[in-house]
């Protein structure tokens, strides 16, 4: 089934969308939600929430302002962060690259601000530092799955983390510490 | 955060900091970049393209091929995984790029030129055929797998047509066909091939694929460098190893016979240069029985560049060039028997040391109106010239002399001239064309060509025989070839890695015909 169709039939309410929607994406969902939540049920769950909000929100998907694909890994990343939010503390010191919970309308301003001058440093940096820096960064994959994805010692991926961190320091500002 | 100094910032807090940056960014574009299927699949369709469609200058065809393996190997090794199918894609992929580095080491050696090697040669490339067919096959199952498991309906169109295009090349390929058309439509048909796979794969980055990352102990960085080494240091060992004759040197046992040595008396007063009578086999030697005139050329021949000399004559420089050093000796001697017979000899001799013991060849394109005596076959368009066409090489060593018979002693059928058949024209078949190769060591390199026969009209006033010795200057030609290949391909030009040094022996015949 084309992916136009299925959308169309999720639109309709038709539960041959819904079983089309899961077989083709249902990997895709688990390849983005997994990184942020080890645990299989946490996932499984996860996974049932995305496709739940996929079915109320398919509306909100205008195909002019980008892809099905960018806009359902986005859906589903930010719907296990939500969830990873929810899980109760584990004793285990937290981990800094999470990001923290929803901010104030300040807090938000400074946020679009910065995420901008990200946008901007991010086209100076090569398509393979690029694609180190969303793994990382927005999918929120652990080295790893980053090493054994691109061929890598995860020790050669985290010097590439490393240098690439540095590089967007020089590029957003900020004089170095001689 | 320009207000912000960030290189005060610890690591945790900048990546804290990029973290949060990150969520706001908008992501369709990298979706396709952290696809570990695309990544993986596009290095594979790579690979087949850049393993089949070769290009025949500045040695792509070996190098793009070599990267074409070594991608399919990382792309197979990403998914080998995914189904059993991808996993034989895997292990079929090695023993290609051995058998393929195998093929590219033996062009460092004379090996693909030895008639030995024509049957494991034959062997490993059917071997080579079938895998690759096999690797397509074994593809075609693979992707649909990943489809039916995606609940994609499989679509078989650009698989069958990669099968087919296969199939035609090989038939293209077994009756070697030269054409130029249909290489270019093939080429355009698998570029077309190439480009629907990468759509069908293309179909399946929406499934994401979640590709269970295996930790990687060893980088594929490490690995394409081992095999980069190894494929370097095969090549080193080829050249090294691989780039002369084996030639089957024994130690020289002079005749001690009474009719041979006072047939080396009577020669000798004819006019018959000594030194080369201490060259011949016992068996020439005695075919000179009954010699009634010799006759004599010499001519010493540059086989360096020379020094170029300038030189006003008049109101014009003129440029010669200037050999400080004549390195070949030739000695050209024509021995008249009874019944206007004739045996000649075409002797050479080092007379410098110091060059590169490599291939040598010596060619000799003999009078048109000469007919050879002896008796000969006909194998796959080689005359093999009996018993009456003979020669040998000698070097001296530690006071003794070894004596070898050539490689190759042959008289191909036909040697092809650039010149002549543009106007239509081919040589005629008195040629010899004789492999050989001298050791590193030893001093006083040389050897002689000889042979029987006479003029087969008895008005013709001279008789000509043009000699060429090809002379192989380093081992960096690759693919390997001889010298003797050069003259078979009708080169006449020096290059870089061969010089052509050419004599004759020219008389008039006529003035010792009965």
């Amino acid at each position: 089934m084309e992916i136009s169709e299925m959308i169309r039939r999720i639109r309709l309410r038709d539960p041959k969308g819904a079983e089309a929607f899961l077989a083709r994406f249902g990997p895709l969902l688990r390849y983005v939600i997994a990184p942020i939540l080890p645990q299989r049920e946490e996932q499984e769950e996860c996974l049932q929430e995305v496709a739940l909000k996929v079915w109320e929100r398919i509306e909100r998907f205008d195909p002019e302002r980008g892809n099905f694909t960018a806009w359902l890994t986005a859906l589903a990343k930010n719907t296990a962060l939500n969830q990873r939010r929810k899980l109760p503390p584990t004793g285990e010191p937290l981990d800094g690259t999470f990001p923290s919970p929803e901010p104030g309308p300040e807090e938000r301003m400074l946020r679009q601000e910065q995420a901008a001058q990200l946008k901007r440093a991010l086209l100076e940096l090569s398509e393979g530092e690029r694609n180190l820096f969303y793994r990382k960064y927005y999918y929120l994959q652990p080295v790893a799955q980053i090493a054994a994805e691109l061929g890598q010692t995860e020790r050669a991926v985290e010097g590439r983390l490393y240098r690439l961190r540095r590089k967007l320091k020089d590029l957003l500002g900020g004089e170095r510490d001689e | 955060m320009n207000e912000q100094n960030l290189h005060t910032f610890d690591e945790k807090e900048f990546e804290a900091l990029l973290t949060q940056t990150a969520m706001e960014l908008p992501p369709e574009q990298m979706v396709g970049g952290v696809n570990p299927w695309r990544n993986a699949i596009n290095r594979v369709l790579w690979g087949f393209g850049l393993i089949t469609v070769t290009l025949n200058f500045l040695g792509l065809q070996y190098i793009l091929p070599l990267l074409g393996y070594l991608l399919l190997l990382q792309g197979f090794r990403m998914l080998r995984r995914e189904n059993t199918w991808f996993r034989v894609c895997w292990l079929v992929t090695i023993p290609r790029l051995a058998l393929f580095s195998f093929h590219l080491v033996t062009q460092a050696t004379l090996w693909p030129e030895l008639q030995s090697f024509a049957v494991p040669e034959a062997v490993l490339t059917w071997v080579s055929v079938l895998m690759a067919l096999f690797h397509y096959i074994a593809f075609w199952n693979a992707l649909n797998e990943i489809r039916l498991r995606a609940g994609v309906e499989p679509k078989n169109g650009a698989m069958l047509g990669l099968i087919f295009w296969y199939g035609v090349m090989c038939l293209l390929g077994l009756i070697q066909y030269n054409g130029f058309l249909v290489p270019v439509g093939m080429i355009l048909l698998y570029i077309l091939i190439l480009r629907q796979l990468y759509k069908l794969s293309k179909e399946l980055d929406t499934v994401g694929y979640c590709i269970r990352p295996a930790g990687i102990r060893i980088s594929t960085t490490l690995i394409n460098g081992v095999i980069l080494a190894l494929l370097l240091a095969g090549l080193l060992c080829g050249k090294l190893l691989g780039s002369r004759f084996p030639m089957d040197w024994q130690k020289q046992e002079q005749g001690t016979e009474p009719t041979v040595i006072a047939l080396r008396e009577q020669l000798t007063e004819k006019g018959f240069p000594a030194e080369v009578l201490d060259d011949l086999t016992q068996e020439d030697l005695l075919e000179c029985l009954g010699a009634q005139n010799v006759v004599v050329q010499q001519e010493e021949l540059p086989v360096n560049e020379g020094r170029q000399v300038s030189e006003m004559i008049g109101d014009t420089l003129h440029y010669t060039t200037v050999y400080d050093q004549k390195e070949l000796l030739f000695t050209h001697i024509a021995v008249q028997l009874e019944d206007d017979r004739w045996k000649m000899f075409h002797h050479f001799r080092w007379q410098e040391k110091g060059r590169f013991p490599g291939t040598e060849a010596l060619y000799l394109d003999i009078d048109q109106h000469w007919t050879m005596e002896g008796k000969s076959t006909t194998e796959n368009g080689v005359i093999h010239g009996g018993e009456r066409l003979t020669g040998q090489l000698l070097y001296d060593d530690a006071g003794s002399t070894y004596t070898a018979p050539y490689f190759a002693l042959e008289r191909p059928e036909h040697v092809e001239n650039k010149v002549m058949s543009l106007i239509g024209m081919s040589i005629g078949t008195n040629q010899v064309l004789g492999d050989f190769s001298f050791p590193a060591g030893g001093r006083n390199q040389r050897g002689y060509v000889s042979y029987e026969g006479r003029m087969n009209d008895s008005k013709q006033i001279y008789f000509s025989a043009w000699v060429t010795y090809v002379h192989q200057k380093n081992r960096w030609n690759f693919p390997v070839t001889t010298a003797g290949t050069r003259v078979e391909q009708g080169t006449t030009h020096n290059d870089a890695h061969f010089k052509r040094v050419q004599g004759a022996l020219q008389f008039e015949i006529i003035k010792y015909n009965k």
